[in-house]
């Protein structure tokens, strides 16, 4: 029987492919002696990660380019805390985390205060090719789960990060991490379950 | 979902688990068989599995970035690792506990017994080293905090009062406020300015959770006094030590929480300004 079942490959931690992974260290090592060239690289090699992370329900493409600038701001102003014996990912992604936490905060202030006067307009339909209905599905089952469960599984699927990494990035421990997974896991399975019916 | 199939589900779980960040790393077969009998982890395993869909960055957008930081970039130098960084408020604390006590009478050290400031002084240095290891993983994001900030100021408030209310006798107080009120003056005016010197070498890192920070730096600070006020004060009264001496260890995080709150609240409320 087992060997009816199609197993989706590559392997969970190869989804992403961290391209030239290695070299980010040394990277951000040029990047804090001041070398341009090594901004311009690691802002095209990280940049990905960090648009899917900021992006949340409900924020636009514009509003996600512009938290990933603030994000890069944060980055630059926090460089001299990098060591380059330690990994990088988890370091860029407790910036990236602080920045979305405080941009959802300013927006929910701002919500607050704001009176809703007339219905926005609907938006011109599109065409959905194939890889934004895909986008689209990944999106929908991320929004179903809780911000703390759907920032672990975004560092987890789509940046490829470990539970050590992601304990690092959000300044918890594994155990906690392992918990928010699991839960995140029985949530995703029942959306699927459903999806399936 | 039947329960014996929940529990062979979770045991799936752990498999995802440690599948993240290990790179080629192949089921084991107890799950292969689990994936094949169970669609619904099928399912999941499934959607794990499928690649991310890459987000493409426009070339615009790239370029204001890079344009941004490079306006403003000149050689930084890397800050030290952790416990070079906890060495360093460690040594300062107890140099200045060291070079401020005697200078005060020291009092409070010559009518303690042998046991009381055994139990009372290694309490404080443990204290003392837990909070300069959290602050230092504090300053640098994405550390591995191994002790939480939150149970590490817990921890020692924990143990503070424990050897207090062990170690002391515990006697009808005499002019309880009166005493009180002048250790509590005197503990939380020697924390101030403890708490900015603390303030200006943590602040040259890069800290995230600057509530959290700001308590835990309002404790060390708080420490540092209340190390001070232990070794001066006379009053070997369990009762005096817990309410009062207690207050300055209390009052001093409670302070720095609301402080480190406050100065959040601005940082994230100001316009975003140009890198400097």
């Amino acid at each position: 029987m087992q060997a009816l079942i199609q197993m989706p490959e590559p392997a969970l931690n190869t989804v992403v492919g961290r391209a030239g992974e290695a070299e980010w260290p040394a990277l951000m090592a040029r990047y804090q002696q001041g070398d341009p060239d090594a901004v311009e690289d690691l802002i095209r090699c990280l940049s990905p990660y960090l648009i899917r992370f900021l992006a949340a329900p409900g924020l636009s493409k514009s509003d996600t380019e512009d938290l990933c600038q603030e994000c890069w701001i944060r980055i630059h102003r926090a460089r001299h805390t990098y060591r380059s014996t330690e990994p990088l990912l988890p370091w860029i992604f407790a910036v990236a985390r602080h920045t979305r936490l405080d941009a959802y905060r300013r927006r929910r202030r701002r919500e607050s205060r704001e009176v809703l006067v007339a219905e926005p307009p609907e938006r011109a339909a599109q065409k959905a090719p194939a890889a934004q209905e895909e986008q689209g599905r990944f999106d929908r089952l991320l929004t179903n789960l809780p911000d703390s469960q759907r920032e672990v599984i975004l560092m987890l699927k789509v940046s490829g990060m470990s539970l050590e990494e992601v304990a690092r990035a959000t300044s918890s421990t594994v155990g906690a991490i392992k918990q928010k997974a699991h839960r995140a896991y029985a949530t995703l399975r029942r959306i699927l379950d459903k999806e399936r019916d | 979902m039947p329960v014996e199939l929940k529990t062979e589900c979770e045991s799936v779980d752990a498999e995802f688990d440690r599948h993240f960040g290990a790179p080629n790393s192949d089921l084991s077969a107890h799950a292969r068989r689990h994936l094949a009998e169970c669609e619904t982890c099928r399912n999941l395993y499934g959607w794990l599995s499928t690649p991310a869909f890459p987000v493409s960055l426009s070339p615009e957008l790239n370029g204001r970035i890079g344009q941004t930081l490079k306006s403003s970039l000149k050689p930084v130098r890397p800050v030290g690792s952790t416990r070079i960084v906890a060495a360093h408020l460690f040594l300062i604390f107890v140099i200045l506990a060291a070079a401020v006590s005697p200078m005060m009478g020291g009092a409070g050290w010559q009518a303690m017994t042998v046991d009381q400031l055994t139990g009372v002084t290694a309490v404080l240095i443990a204290g003392a080293a837990l909070l300069s290891f959290s602050l230092a993983w504090q300053m640098t994001p994405g550390s591995l905090q191994r002790v939480p900030a939150i149970t590490a100021v817990a921890i020692l408030a924990a143990a503070y009062l424990a050897v207090e209310a062990i170690s002391f006798p515990w006697h009808a107080p005499e002019a309880f406020l009166q005493m009180g009120l002048h250790c509590l003056r005197y503990g939380l005016t020697m924390a101030v300015p403890a708490a900015l010197l603390f303030g200006t070498l943590v602040w040259r890192g890069a800290p995230l959770g600057i509530e959290t920070l700001g308590g835990t730096l309002g404790a060390f600070a708080g420490l540092l006094a209340l190390t001070i006020l232990q070794f001066n004060c006379d009053v070997g009264n369990a009762i005096h030590l817990l309410v009062w001496h207690g207050a300055v260890l209390v009052a001093s995080a409670l302070a720095g929480f609301l402080i480190g709150g406050a100065v959040s609240a601005r940082q994230r409320n100001r316009r975003r300004t140009p890198a400097t």
